[in-house]
């Protein structure tokens, strides 16, 4: 056995690993951040959502149309070894028209995916692999999409029992056509679909690298169909390789550092007595937000915070709006305002209610 | 295939100092590899403009707030002319008496 399989946490056979599988299991295999569904920066219980692109748990959104209305919750209704899940759950019921449908949806970059070894003749086979747990037993699909040429594949699991967790795995084929470029935008789009409509179930299914089949299964799974109808999700992995191997379990700590290359949320919690700033005018004070990692891209900022700014021994402004006006990848420029202050005097800003976040998401 | 960027969330869009003031709170960056960038411009690809970052109303205020700024630190700065004269009965100089009423005259 070599090293790099001594320190592998794969704990099947050996013959299941095949060549050029050893390097993957060696350390740093999963491709998906936040798999273990830690990390809820934006908080932990999201609901009322009808509609694409809005973030729950770090890292992972929905892709939904005319499906319903949801609730996410991270959810500490877990497999054994594992301390938190993805909860989605109706509280509206309907999956209406032709193209509705709803999914779980997740976005790597595409510098992060280059060990894939996508359109060359070295491309590499993957694993998707998680735990799942749901309220309606029947198949889902897992469909990938690549940004670069827009080629997707789509694969089924069965969920066989009923409120029962269930680990799940399906293997992705290399792909030889259509590299994925070395930069920060979106390589891979991953979704598993909880329903979908006609459009996406009717054809022949995408099972291999292409274009133009089918995003699922004939016979998905309505989980829209029902109030209460529900699917946990936790362990989330991509791996190279042919075989899934165990979930690579990251601490907190690095997990959210991760996380934060995405998503920072700033508040009185975590950052209240950390600005300096300086009095532009009388009235406006503008301060930095330093990033504890460097961001993905210049990242939206938006405020729903109020300050105390301390200027001279003086509150000159108690429960100030704070608004976040300029943002690189490295730090933002922020600014109170509404104040009573001295021009061009320093100032001590504590954030007193609300937060200021910052969202280079892809 | 929805990738999902829409434009749907977009209610209202201003320009603003680094790229746009989306829906009241959101400032976006014109930076293409950020998500809401790139509806800003689906959005602008639409047919539809961001209004300017100042309305004349903004201008307006936003000018007669420097002034107001201005002379208040110009009052700050002579009033120990003031203090001189209360305390010691030197007289304040025509000229600076002449601007101190000015400033006051300014602010609003």
């Amino acid at each position: 056995m070599t090293k790099a399989r001594e320190n592998s946490d794969y704990t099947g056979l050996a013959a299941d690993i095949v060549a050029g599988d050893t390097a993957a299991r060696a350390g740093r295999k999963n491709l998906i951040l936040n798999g273990s569904m830690q990390i809820s920066q934006r908080g932990t219980s999201f609901t009322g959502m009808t509609s694409s692109g809005t973030y729950g748990l770090d890292r992972y959104s929905h892709s939904i149309a005319s499906a319903g209305t949801w609730s996410i919750t991270k959810s500490s209704n877990a497999p054994s070894g594992f301390a938190s899940s993805h909860r989605a759950e109706v509280t509206t019921a309907g999956l209406s028209g032709t193209g509705s449908y709803i999914s779980l949806s997740y976005k790597i970059e595409a510098q992060d995916l280059q060990s894939l070894g996508y359109g060359t003749s070295g491309a590499k086979t993957s694993a998707i692999s998680f735990w799942v747990k749901s309220s309606n037993i029947g198949n889902y699909s897992v469909w990938l999409y690549k940004y670069d040429g827009g080629r997707t594949i789509s694969k089924t699991v069965t969920i066989d029992t009923a409120n029962t967790w269930e680990h799940k795995s399906v293997v992705i084929d290399a792909d030889t056509t259509g590299a994925i470029a070395n930069d920060n935008t979106s390589g891979i789009l991953l979704r598993l679909y909880y329903a979908a409509g006609s459009d996406y179930t009717s054809g022949t299914q995408q099972t291999n690298w292409g274009s133009g089949g089918d995003a699922c299964d004939s016979s998905q799974v309505n989980l829209a169909s029902t109030i209460g109808n529900y699917i946990e999700i936790t362990g989330l992995q991509l791996e190279v390789g042919s075989v899934a191997t165990d979930f690579e379990h990251r601490s907190y700590g690095e997990e959210l550092a991760l996380c934060q290359r995405y998503y920072h949320y700033v508040n009185q919690g975590n950052e209240q007595f950390n600005h300096i700033g300086s009095n532009y005018t009388t009235s406006n004070c503008y301060f930095k937000v330093q990033f504890p990692v460097t961001m993905r891209a210049n990242p939206t900022g938006a405020s729903t915070a109020t300050a105390n700014t301390y200027s001279a021994g003086s509150n000159i402004g108690a429960n100030k709006p704070v608004t976040a006006a300029l943002a690189t990848t490295l730090s933002a420029q922020c600014f109170t305002s509404s104040l009573s202050g001295t021009a061009g005097y320093v100032s001590h800003i504590d954030l007193a209610s609300g937060s200021i976040t910052f969202d280079a998401e892809l | 295939m929805n990738q999902e960027n829409t434009t749907a969330w977009i209610t209202s869009c201003k320009l603003n100092e680094s790229g746009w003031l989306v829906n009241g709170t959101m400032s976006v960056p014109n930076d293409p590899a950020n998500r809401h960038c790139a509806d800003v411009l689906q959005w602008i690809a639409e047919g539809n403009t961001p209004a300017p970052e100042f309305t004349d109303l903004e201008i307006a205020a936003n000018a007669q707030s420097s002034i107001n700024s201005e002379s208040l630190e110009y009052l700050k700065s002579t009033d120990w002319y003031i203090t001189r004269q209360a305390e010691s009965g030197v007289e304040v100089p025509a000229d600076v008496t002449t601007a101190r009423a000015a400033a006051r005259e300014a602010i609003v």
